[in-house]
């Protein structure tokens, strides 16, 4: 379409009925707002994962008989160091009471010192006997009954599991239904942090020797919806920030008004639409709405900037702002456009949560076509301007000169050589650096928490007090009925098991061949010499017979017999020396009895995280790239200036991922989509610039006589927009969230170097290109 | 007749066998695995055997290990070394493996198809290079005369309670000055024979419960260990015993001569006792990883080589973990 004729059409379109136009946005905005009251906080767990891995297919069908990752620990640590006093056990008696009435949770499964279900065997001259670890009898004043249960936590093995192993703390877990069996409902994760954020305050004030450490995934969640909530000071903070800048910006208060109005009502229409499609909100994509926000503001900022610079010259306001409505409307579209593609890029990734935010965002940059390509100038239209703004605009533009006339020089074609140079040699530093990239989580604790978060250290805690591994990745053993009766079977268990355990990133194993060896040694009066697989049916059997299902190591037919592999850390190399070690003893080992079938618990969860992000890098960096090129392509029509373009924007990709590995930051679920939305969004300063420089430039002018010119023009709302972008990202920053924190900076960092890269790299590459 | 015909099946099981067994597979963590038996050999190479074969061999008094392949991943209960290079190891599965230098090397000399259970052997005794016996579980009593080429089953039927039939034969010691061999086992089980071997006799126990132990000290007194902590001496060559007062209920496993009339005592669930008058009275020590530790050996002066449940751990002569 020529300028001329898409002048008229927006001319009759948009600004002939502007009243039409308004009450239409008008209608809309209330509609959305209220659909946007009603939007729900959705912190799923399966959203988190990717369903479609061949590794969760074996998670969902065994997840409701093996639960596992959704279990809760809550540890009593005696100050004094020593358990083994009456305050004490009357703090652990009332935890273990409170525990048992948390919503949802497993009741028969509760296990502390005082749960039935705890009991000691030992070897005596006439077999096995046992019995409760604490006795009916049991009296917490008299030392000689602590002693008692001292001996049975010794003998019933619970030291490590139940008991600290310095005798400093005690356990309460349990588990969590994920569905309620009675009600049938979802499982309320933030209710159930909430109980058990209660106990601690309440066991803590009552009893001053007792210290609570609590953690498991619904804590988790807790923690994390907690502190997503620290979300909307940042918004705020964010907002006001922004609203200052504009203001200084454009000399004017309406001018500042409206773009920062327009771009709540995108944020409006977004969360709007995504109750409309049935989606919540979750702690990842609650950060979609600020960027949102940000980017709306930054296209505004353009609009602004033309309508201001407009009326400056002396323009009415209905004029300049259908001729910056005109003028924009294209550059601006394709920059939009290629945010939204740039998100839908997100959408290769099989995994619920990235295609979640990849819609929300992809809708939100749509909404901002129509509020601050649309909405913005029929707003700005209906503005007056004092007598003194157009002066403003113009001593403002004035002072500017100077710093125009020292960034055009980087234009000329030796400062442009020098910095192409340096740019190419960043470029392969980065490279070597962005190698080490790392996949996957690199830190201990729950990675989307702070490292010196309480979750996190209470994880420490009860990691180094007990011998409970919070990094566990079990592997299924996939075998006929009573295959656990079946030597044969658990032979081939057994010797797989042993091979994981020899991985140096394997701290132990456990399986049901670990409890029968040691069952079976029990049998024969505890003498270590017949602690080996039992190799008759009834004898195997015999030997399983005192291990209750409820243990999670095999199930009712005894066909599905998890293999337990506690790791060190889950760091991603650590999980794929566990994975990699499992597939080639599959390929070595091969057996018709038992397929073992990767993987369940959280480490497992995690290994298909990273398979299925590492997976979906290559593909998504792709799609996002072929996107804004074909865009740059259509928009502008010429090779050299797409590569003016393109090459800034790669550079600064490589540069992000360089320091991904500086700041030891992987590539996770979090941080994946940042690359996408930071090449998506960070195209839109070279378009804006590139649209006016090539018409200069068509205009036969010299390369640094163009720059210089489009700077005058939009130099202002360029940096302007870089910096507008970033502050509304690096907010994050401070999130107590580390995955919101990570993102944040990444964010930051790559919305500052592309608007860089746009206006120096760009105009030296310009001048190469179009040497004459 | 009927012993030759038994030889025969035997014979051609071990010759089925032999060619189904599989080595023992070299393990990173084989040290870390569940080790049944230590020895010492002259200028302290020590060789520990355990699960699935692994035979473990150090040449620097315990510090660090290397595995050895052996022709069986059948789990090794116990070892004994004739001199510097011969050695026997037994095991689950009636396994006899035999080392002619030093434990570098093994091979298989006895043992059953994997595919049929066939009753463990805990402990062997050679008086020489030629002539050795090994033990096991449901009385089953093996003896070669022909330094483990050819194995003979030797039915002690006349050592066992009518009722109850053999019980477990766990331990072999001997006497050397007085020229007599004791086998100990389940509930109570003792025995003495003052032929290496040939005829057996049982003794009057002093406890129903099993022994998982017998050994004579160098000062001459004999001594029997085992269930919940239980342990007897006899001054008089098991004429009489003394019960001595552990304070432990953690199974004996295993004792050794540490120096002089000194020795120490090896217990599940980590427990070790020391004795300074030749085992009239003990001290309980608790270790600190509660590791069941089954027997032990000394080098140097004052470590003690302790293999267990989690495999090989050190230790200074008060029963402290010695970290590297």
């Amino acid at each position: 379409m020529q300028q001329s004729a898409l002048n008229n059409f927006i001319n009759n379109t948009f600004f002939k009925h502007r009243g039409v136009v308004l009450f239409f946005f008008l209608i809309v905005t209330v509609a959305m707002g209220y659909f946007a009251s009603n939007l729900k906080v959705d912190a799923s767990f399966e959203k988190n994962i990717p369903l479609e891995h061949p590794y969760m297919e074996t998670y969902l069908k065994h997840e409701a008989e093996f639960g596992g990752a959704n279990r809760i620990m809550v540890a009593l640590e005696d100050t004094s160091g020593d358990i083994f006093n009456a305050s004490f056990f009357d703090a652990l008696n009332k935890a273990t009471e409170r525990v048992v009435s948390i919503p949802s949770i497993n009741q028969p499964q509760v296990q502390s010192l005082f749960t039935p279900n705890t009991r000691y065997i030992e070897v005596v001259e006439d077999g096995l006997e046992g019995g409760p670890v604490i006795p009916a009898t049991f009296d917490p004043s008299n030392q000689d009954s602590l002693e008692k249960v001292r001996k049975n936590v010794l003998k019933g093995g619970f030291v490590g599991r139940l008991v600290a192993n310095d005798f400093s703390a005690a356990m309460v877990s349990g588990q969590i239904f994920s569905v309620d069996p009675i009600s049938k409902e979802k499982t309320d994760f933030i209710a159930v942090a909430k109980a058990l954020e209660d106990i601690r305050t309440d066991l803590e004030s009552e009893f001053p020797n007792v210290k609570l450490h609590i953690i498991g995934f619904s804590k988790m969640i807790g923690d994390i919806s907690a502190g997503a909530e620290g979300v909307f000071m940042f918004f705020g903070i964010a907002f006001l920030i922004t609203a200052v800048l504009v203001y200084l910006y454009s000399h004017s208060i309406q001018l500042s008004v409206l773009p920062l109005l327009t771009s709540v009502v995108a944020v409006v229409w977004q969360l709007g639409l995504l109750t409309v499609m049935g989606f919540g909100i979750d702690p990842m994509s609650i950060l979609v709405p600020f960027l949102v926000f940000a980017i709306g503001v930054s296209h505004g900022v353009q609009m602004i900037n033309a309508v201001g610079k407009n009326v400056a010259g002396g323009a009415t306001s209905l004029d300049a702002s259908c001729a910056a409505c005109s003028r924009l409307f294209i550059p601006g579209m394709v920059a939009l456009l290629s945010d939204t593609i740039g998100f839908l890029t997100l959408l290769f990734i099989e995994i619920d949560i990235i295609r979640e935010l990849a819609i929300t965002a992809s809708i939100g940059v749509a909404v901002i076509i129509l509020t601050n390509l649309i909405l913005l100038p029929v707003l700005l239209s209906y503005a007056k301007f004092g007598s003194g703004f157009a002066e403003k605009v113009t001593k403002g533009a004035q002072r500017q000169t100077v710093l125009w006339h020292k960034l055009a020089s980087f234009a000329r074609i030796r400062n442009a050589k020098v910095t192409v140079a340096v740019a190419a040699l960043l470029a392969v530093v980065g490279a070597y650096f962005a190698n080490d990239m790392k996949i996957g989580d690199l830190h201990a604790g729950a990675p989307a928490l702070r490292a010196d978060s309480v979750y996190n250290k209470d994880t420490a805690y009860i990691t180094d007090k007990f011998s409970i591994g919070t990094d566990v990745i079990s592997i299924m053993a996939e075998t006929k009925v009573d295959g656990c009766t079946d030597y044969t079977v658990m032979k081939t268990i057994d010797d797989f098991q042993w091979h994981l355990h020899n991985l140096s990133g394997v701290q132990s194993t456990l399986s049901i061949t670990t409890i029968s060896k040691t069952l079976n040694s029990g049998f024969f009066e505890g003498n270590l010499k017949w602690k080996v697989l039992p190799r008759e049916t009834n004898t195997l059997a015999q030997s399983i017979r005192y291990v209750e299902t409820s243990a999670g190591l095999f199930d009712k037919d005894c066909q599905f017999m998890p293999v337990l592999v506690f790791t060190k850390d889950h760091k991603a190399e650590t999980i794929e020396q566990v994975i990699n070690a499992v597939k080639d003893y599959k390929s070595n080992n091969s057996s018709e009895l038992v397929d073992f079938k990767l993987a369940m618990g959280p480490v497992g969860v995690m290994a298909a995280t990273n398979e299925a992000v590492e997976a979906a890098q290559y593909p998504m960096l792709i799609g996002v790239y072929i996107a804004v090129i074909l865009l740059c392509l259509i928009s502008f029509r010429s090779i050299r200036s797409t590569l003016c373009i393109i090459i800034p924007l790669a550079i600064v990709s490589i540069l992000a991922q360089a320091l991904m590995t500086w700041l030891e930051i992987g590539l996770t679920v979090a941080t994946l989509p940042v690359i996408a939305l930071g090449v998506g969004i960070g195209v839109d300063y070279g378009i804006y610039i590139f649209s006016r420089m090539l018409d200069f430039i068509r205009n036969g002018e010299s390369i640094n006589e163009a720059f210089y010119k489009t700077l005058n023009l939009t130099g202002n709302a360029v940096f302007f927009t870089g910096i507008t972008l970033a502050i509304g990202v690096s907010t994050w920053i401070f999130s107590a969230l580390q995955f919101q924190a990570d993102m944040g900076i990444l964010l930051t960092f790559m919305f500052l170097f592309n608007m860089l890269g746009a206006v120096i790299l760009l105009p030296a590459l310009a001048s190469l290109f179009y040497r004459r | 007749m009927i012993h030759s015909l038994k030889l025969l099946l035997l014979l051609s099981l071990t010759l089925f066998s032999m060619a189904h067994a599989a080595q023992s597979i070299e393990a990173q963590k084989a040290d870390k695995s569940l080790l049944l038996d230590i020895a010492k050999l002259p200028e302290d190479k020590l060789v520990a055997v355990g699960e699935r074969g692994h035979v473990l061999l150090s040449d620097n008094q315990g510090k660090s290990w290397r595995q050895v392949i052996t022709p069986t991943r059948s789990t090794l209960t116990a070892v004994t070394f004739v001199d510097d290079k011969i050695g026997f190891a037994v095991g689950h599965q009636q396994v006899i493996i035999k080392t002619a230098d030093g434990g570098e090397t093994w091979e298989l000399q006895f043992e059953n198809s994997e595919d049929i259970y066939y009753p463990a052997l805990f402990d062997v005794w050679f008086s020489d290079a030629e002539k050795g016996i090994a033990v096991g579980a449901y009385g089953l009593y093996l003896s070669t005369n022909d330094g483990g080429e050819n194995w003979e089953f030797v039915d002690q039927e006349s050592l066992g309670d009518p009722d109850f039939g053999l019980p477990h034969f766990y331990s072999l010691d001997y006497d050397s000055k007085k020229n007599r061999l004791y086998m100990a086992g389940e509930l109570g089980f003792l025995a003495v024979s003052e032929d290496l071997g040939e005829n057996w006799e049982s003794l009057e126990s002093p406890y129903e419960g099993s022994f998982f132990n017998v050994g004579v000290t160098p000062s001459g007194s004999l001594q029997v260990m085992g269930l919940r902590g239980h342990l007897f001496r006899s001054a008089d060559d098991g004429e009489s015993w003394e019960e001595i007062e552990t304070n432990s209920i953690a199974s004996i496993n295993n004792m050794l001569s540490i120096g002089g009339s000194q020795l120490a005592y090896f217990s599940v669930d980590g427990v070790m006792l020391f004795s300074n008058d030749d085992g009239m009275s003990v001290k309980s020590v608790q270790t600190v990883d509660r590791n069941g530790l089954m027997n032990g050996v000394k080098t140097g002066i004052n470590t003690l080589v302790v293999v267990g449940a989690k495999g090989i751990d050190r230790f200074d002569m008060s029963g402290q973990k010695i970290i590297q």
